[in-house]
């Protein structure tokens, strides 16, 4: 192979046409980082007391604690096909396996199965176990359903999140002073905890903030539907997030979930691979590969 | 003949996997990220599907061990958290981390805890003394400490 061949190869992969697929990477990528510190000390976590799930499923932990390679055994098919659906390999059987895997581990020790974040992760995997990979062409049928269902739960769940931050009393309950009293976070974090005051932060400044929340919430993804208003509100939805991880405690799975929303959302590795440099790199690598 | 057969099948599989994915979708909407809560309770008996917002944490009021300690003490997040990671208790979703209410509400919503009065104060300020330390200590019967 000539020199340069593998970073080339590299390019030509990451920006290949397919956005399912490279969500589902991205997805896979996201249950790993999200899980695997976990997995760390499985030792400690996966074992009789710490198993804990009769809360969520006495039925799995009954088996788990009655079977101890259960736990273990989940893991490591989880980890694995997590890993090669990273890798692009066998994607759609991966992303099953892996799927369920990470589900079956998740509810074993009663990890919160239903959080914002792993509720996305379900879906993903669930839509890809349907749909596939489709041909590598974003002009495939299933690939553009894919794309659409895929942006329709990210835009439609940060909807209903706004919606039901209405319904518990938001722009007016004060929870963003208590989201900011947990103790770790960037500079910006601790610039805008600096604010403040000996009593807490000032009503108006919770308030506004609840505001500028909601509003983002339940306007971007309109914003985003409308084609005119599209580049506008996807730019917001991506100051959003970068609010949202400077300033609270959110997982890593969050950045990887808006990522791959992004990636749906722009058609990014489309956009990508039409850009000429990219185009000229690919041709250098398939040339040479 | 059978070709079209399959196709016919496999259209129709799929249509109907995906009609399950906008049915699970739409509850988790509803009820707030409660995704595939409903189809696990049909399998699993003892499974948790409420789908409101105590729901998410239901009366699981474990901690994280005394290992992970670091991620979540003076936290309000770690209530329902996993064992290892302060990432799982991280929950953009403010109305369920952070309601006023909610620990209060967690209290309440066990037996062997019905009637406490939590402090909002105490818990912050206090951290799990042991492996598998649970929430218990941070409801308090009666009068605060």
């Amino acid at each position: 192979m000539l020199q340069g061949g593998a970073p080339l190869r590299c390019i030509a992969w990451a920006v290949g046409r397919s956005a399912p697929r490279r969500l589902n990477q991205i997805v896979h990528l996201g249950a790993l980082i999200h899980f695997l510190p976990s997995l760390g000390r499985f030792h400690e976590n996966y074992v009789d007391p710490t198993l804990r799930s009769q809360d969520w499923s006495g039925t799995l932990c009954s088996l788990a604690l009655s079977h101890p390679l259960i736990a273990p055994a989940t893991a490591v098919i989880a980890v694995c096909c997590s890993g090669l659906a990273v890798g692009g390999v066998g994607q759609r059987m991966a992303t099953i396996l892996g799927g369920a895997s990470w589900y079956v581990l998740a509810s074993v020790n009663a990890f919160e199965t239903q959080t914002l974040a792993l509720s996305a992760l379900w879906a993903m995997f669930w839509l890809f176990a349907i749909l596939g990979q489709g041909s590598g062409n974003n002009n495939c049928e299933d690939e553009r359903v894919h794309s659409a269902l895929a942006s329709f739960y990210f835009l439609g769940t940060m909807m209903s999140a706004g919606l039901h931050k209405l319904a518990q009393g938001w722009p007016s309950s004060g929870s963003v002073a208590n989201l900011l009293n947990m103790p770790t976070g960037t500079f910006l974090r601790d610039w805008v905890v600096s604010w403040r005051g000996p009593s807490g932060f000032s009503r108006n400044m919770t308030t506004i903030a609840e505001w500028a929340a909601l509003a983002a919430e339940l306007v971007i993804p309109l914003a985003v539907v409308i084609p005119r208003t599209r580049s506008v509100g996807i730019a917001c939805y991506t100051i959003f997030h970068v609010v949202a991880f400077s300033l609270l405690a959110v997982p890593p799975l969050f950045g990887m979930l808006y990522l791959g929303a992004i990636v749906v959302l722009v058609g990014l590795p489309q956009k990508l691979a039409d850009l000429p440099l990219v185009q000229v790199l690919s041709q250098r690598s398939s040339h040479k590969v | 003949m059978s070709f079209r057969f399959l196709t016919y099948l496999e259209c129709l599989s799929r249509c109907v996997l995906l009609g399950a994915w906008l049915t699970a979708t739409a509850m988790s909407w509803v009820g707030g990220g409660n995704y595939l809560g409903g189809a696990l309770a049909a399998v699993f008996p003892h499974a948790k599907c409420s789908s409101v917002i105590l729901g998410h944490m239901g009366d699981r009021i474990w901690v994280p061990t005394w290992e992970d300690r670091q991620h979540v003490s003076h936290s309000l997040c770690d209530l329902g958290s996993t064992p290892a990671l302060g990432y799982q208790c991280a929950r953009t979703y403010a109305n369920y981390v952070a309601h006023p209410n909610w620990l209060g509400e967690l209290c309440r919503s066990n037996p062997d805890l019905d009637g406490a009065i939590f402090s909002e104060t105490e818990w912050l300020l206090t951290e799990p003394s042991g492996p598998g330390e649970t929430l218990r200590r941070k409801c308090y019967k009666g009068v605060l400490p």
